[in-house]
């Protein structure tokens, strides 16, 4: 089909048949399948380098004795740089034309805007993790799990420090594990459920044998290293003192509160997909437990016949389903072209089984974090309930019982998700906050608009028409 | 992934530091106990950041000749010349 | 069934806040009805301007120029009436009184500038002309593409994410009663009043105020009347926090665009661009075209906003009329119905809300209201019963 020519005057033009936005699992695994089948491919990617989360990578290694970390991502990364792909690193997507086949990025590393004709766009864009404000969390050194995985495994700062991990999901056993591995000590998992009792449904894990051998890998580390693992308590509180940050945890239910001293305090509920660019493009989303996801189906199409979602942010299930969903999206293209050959007909059923086995993995995942429900949330009057614009709960508070409460009036009245993050990280607990009959859903909190990021004026000005 | 461990000089807050080219940024700042990266713009409480992967926006620093930029995000280029502590705009 | 009120109001966005307000006061037995949430369509997303100093003709794709002298004894009017809202409340709602100046780059809006001048004069508006040697002592501020400008002492703006809320506050603290996602959906004349009937129930009112905005048209087909709308979604942009360095509300003669810093700290910069599309039902798209014309605009009058980011733009419908001119007043053979809005509706909502007033319990009007009644863009739908006389 005909690539209408770009309405801008901006200097970089790029064409290209698939634009592939997120370079992690799915968006690597997407770009090496369409590359193979003689498709150009764009791969756009916000950080500076390749890998996504689940992929970072290291960049240049402080001593060649500390292991790749995760080869297999290293690998895709290599092959994609030897391929044919096109890759854009430090780039995000801001905004999409008004006729929808022109994508706008912003390469941050040289401030110029691109513009971006394409057939096909396949979002990987990922997820994040899920946060509930707490009293103290603006405190330096309190941050998500990934984030204190990252600086332990990817940055490599010094180990011989110690981290409480809390909040719920598996990631938290994940993270644990590595940073035993690494040397710190972890002096704590707080887990909001009770996911680690043996249950029935405990045995569907025996035909998942990968997910049930690294979980009896985490649980070794974690015995042979004392730690354990508290069921049942939510973070209250935490507080800076000069031998680190002590954090506080309520029960659930009876019992006492639990106590703790370390240097960093990592705190997060699971994921959230990042739905930000499916929102600019205006797919179909759907409503689902705390988050919003695309509506796409097994093949990664979506509600528009030329975008395509695939990895976490069509949906939490892993970064082995990311893989997959990367790999049956890039074939889902190559046959909507018409060219897919028996063979990969053939592949594009089978990842189709395994997705589905994947996805099978994911509802037990999901039952047993009891991911369905919301996570309790009273925060208490000095809570920053929203980081940037620094409201704290007792400001909110003023507004949730009048007859006209709702999130987007909370929003205009206190500023709460007006700031730089544009509700990213307190979006979830405003939400829960509303329990008024007449809570508004919460895509008219968090409406996504352009730009999706702070953008420099002098960029988007590159995007006037060339006086002729 | 095999890299040539080349290093170079970058300059944080006006101090010079050696450090591996193309290395992560965060972790010089860390390493150095920089972790005053961006100061609120209501309380003016300095933040380091909570999310690590670009989301929060709290660790954005100025890159002369560049522009604001989440650290997180960045690795390190010879010349670079960051100046942390700038008020959230 | 719910005993009669005195007066229905429909749509609770500025206007109708401030008029239930307004109607309150006298002691009236109000109700008022809003299909979503309060204040969430133009009067929640617009720059909050408060226009003294004549306006601008034609938003960017407007097509009919809307009568800029008709306008001046409103505006000034209207100015009296702001005066007095925040002491009237008794809350804060972010009052920014701070004087407006309006540029002109042609030869051609410098004229329109002095004669608009003239005009304002004639009533007693206050203000100067800047003439180029003047400009930028004024406000150094300015583009060098600025030939002459105006500053007017009462042009200004008001938060419009607080002041709709703090009239309804106000009003229901004088015993209005606040219906939000409640829409109206049918309205039918019962014996000396009209009878409103939404999912919660039906009430009874000797009155009906209707301000409901883009919704105008929609209301109005449903008691039989086709009027002549002209309803459009805007963009505001909003960027970063930055140091206080902009004292005025910057706007511009033959252009869209309206510039100030608010309270904040962060740049707020509309001017009526037209969003994608009007979508009534959701919001309202954003064009990256509008942007990118409004941002070069802001950007050639004030050129120290190419240093900053853009953090987000938002669109909201407005319901503007045919003619481009304000509707106030009754509508013939509808006694009791009332219709306010159009354009400007949030400069002149607290002047809407006195002359609703007046009309209502049958005083003297603060202005002059002829040729802005409702009559004259509406015709009678055909096949519609039980209306009329």
């Amino acid at each position: 089909m005909g690539k209408p020519t770009p309405s801008r005057g901006s200097k970089r033009v790029i064409e290209t048949q698939v634009v592939v936005v997120g370079g992690g699992p799915a968006g690597l695994s997407a770009g090496l399948i369409l590359d193979r089948g003689h498709i150009s491919v764009l791969l756009i990617d916000e950080n500076s380098e390749l890998g996504g989360q689940y992929y970072r990578q290291r960049g240049a290694l402080s001593s060649s004795s500390i292991d790749n970390f995760r080869p297999k991502g290293t690998h895709l990364v290599e092959s994609v740089k030897k391929s044919k792909i096109s890759v854009l690193t430090s780039t995000y997507i801001f905004a999409v034309s008004d006729h929808e086949k022109t994508l706008y990025a912003f390469d941050e590393s040289t401030n110029e805007v691109v513009s971006i004709l394409y057939d096909f766009v396949v979002v990987s864009t990922g997820s994040q993790e899920l946060v509930l404000p707490y009293s103290g969390w603006e405190t330096i050194k309190c941050m998500t799990p990934g984030m204190v995985s990252r600086l332990f495994d990817i940055d490599l700062i010094e180990p011989k420090q110690s981290v409480v991990l809390g909040g719920s999901g598996p990631f938290l056993l994940s993270v644990a594990s590595h940073l035993l591995k690494r040397g710190v000590t972890v002096k704590a998992i707080v887990e909001y459920h009770h996911p680690y009792r043996i249950k029935f449904i405990s045995l569907l894990t025996f035909f998942f044998p990968s997910r049930l051998i690294e979980y009896l890998s985490y649980r070794k580390i974690l015995w042979e290293n004392n730690v354990s693992i508290h069921s049942g308590y939510q973070i209250a509180c935490a507080e800076p003192q000069s031998s680190g940050i002590k954090s506080v945890f309520q029960p659930l239910n009876q019992k006492s509160q639990l106590s703790f001293t370390s240097d960093f305090l990592a705190i997060s509920y699971g994921f959230s997909p990042t739905i930000e660019l499916a929102a600019l493009l205006d797919i179909d989303l759907n409503q689902s437990n705390h988050s919003r996801s695309p509506d796409v189906r097994l093949s990664g199409k979506t509600s528009k016949d030329w975008v395509y979602v695939a990895g976490e942010s069509a949906g939490i299930q892993g970064w082995r389903s990311a893989k997959i969903r990367g790999e049956v999206a890039a074939l889902s293209i190559i046959d909507s072209l018409g060219t897919l050959s028996l063979k990969n007909q053939i592949l594009r059923f089978g990842k189709t089984i395994s997705l589905m086995y994947e996805s099978l993995f994911s509802k037990i995942r999901i039952y047993t974090f009891r991911e369905k429900e919301p996570f309790r949330f009273v925060p208490s009057d000095s809570t920053i309930v929203c980081r940037c614009e620094n409201v704290t709960y007792a400001e909110v508070k003023k507004y949730l019982n009048e007859d006209w409460s709702s999130a987007s009036e909370i929003k205009a009245e206190t500023r709460v998700g007006m700031g730089t993050c544009q509700g990213k990280q307190c979006g979830y607990a405003l939400n829960r906050l509303c329990t008024s009959p007449h809570l508004e859903p919460s895509n008219k909190f968090t409406n996504i608009r352009a730009p999706i990021r702070p953008l420099p004026i002098s960029a988007l000005l590159q995007l006037a028409e060339d006086p002729d | 992934m095999t890299f040539v461990n080349k290093t170079c000089q970058i300059v944080i807050n006006g101090d010079f530091f050696d450090v591996l080219e193309s290395s992560s940024l965060m972790a010089v700042l860390v390493n150095n106990g920089i972790f005053n990266l961006k100061a609120n713009g209501v309380s003016g409480q300095k933040r380091f950041g909570i999310c690590g992967m670009g989301t929060c926006f709290e660790c954005e620093v100025t890159l002369k000749n560049v522009g604001v930029r989440r650290a997180c995000l960045l690795k390190t280029e010879p010349g670079m010349v960051v100046e942390t502590g700038m008020t959230d705009g | 069934m719910n005993a009669i009120v005195d007066v229905a109001v429909v749509g609770a966005g500025i206007v109708g806040a401030a008029t239930a307000y307004e109607l309150s006061k006298k002691g009236m037995t109000v109700v008022i009805f809003e299909k979503g949430a309060i204040n969430r369509a133009g009067s929640g997303a617009t720059a909050g301007n408060l226009h003294i100093q004549a306006v601008h003709k034609k938003r960017p794709g407007q097509k009919v120029a809307l009568d800029q002298v008709r306008f001046l004894p409103l505006q000034l009017a209207a100015s009296k009436l702001w005066d007095t809202v925040e002491d009237d409340l008794e809350t804060d709602v972010e009052m920014r009184r701070i004087g407006g100046i309006t540029v002109a780059e042609t030869a051609e809006d410098a004229i329109e500038i002095q004669s608009k001048r003239k005009e304002e004069e004639k009533l007693g508006i206050p203000g100067e002309i800047l003439t180029l040697g003047q400009l930028r002592e004024f406000e150094p501020l300015l583009g060098n593409s600025i030939v002459l400008a105006e500053y007017c002492p009462l042009d200004g703006y008001v938060n419009p994410l607080k002041i709709t809320p703090a009239w309804l506050r106000a009003a229901v603290r004088n015993g209005v009663e606040v219906f939000p996602f409640t829409e109206v959906i049918a309205i039918s004349p019962a014996s000396k009043c009209w009878k409103l009937t939404t999912k919660s129930g039906s009430w009874l009112a000797k009155n009906v105020v209707f301000a409901p905005g883009p919704w105008t048209t929609h209301l109005m087909a449903q008691i039989g009347l086709d009027i002549k709308m002209n309803s459009v979604a805007i963009q505001m942009h909003l960027t970063e926090r930055t140091k206080p360095q902009m004292r005025f509300l910057i706007q511009h003669i033959g252009q869209g665009l309206s510039v100030k810093q608010v309270d904040a700290g962060q740049i707020l910069i509309g001017g009526g661009w037209p969003a994608k599309h009007l979508d009534l039902e959701a919001s309202s798209p954003i064009s990256l075209d509008s942007v990118v014309g409004n941002m070069t605009l802001a950007t050639r009058v004030l050129p120290f906003l190419g240093e900053l980011r853009l953090l987000r733009a938002w669109t909201g419908a407005l319901g503007a009329t045919a003619d481009e001119m304000p509707i106030i007043g009754p509508i013939s053979g509808y006694k009791g119905i009332f219709l306010a809005g159009g354009t400007y509706s949030f400069t002149f909502a607290p002047l809407w809300a006195r002359v609703l007033t007046q009309l209502i319990t049958e005083q003297p009007l603060a202005v002059d209201i002829e040729g802005l009644k409702p009559d004259r863009l509406i015709n009678k739908l055909s096949g519609v019963r039980g209306f009329g006389g």
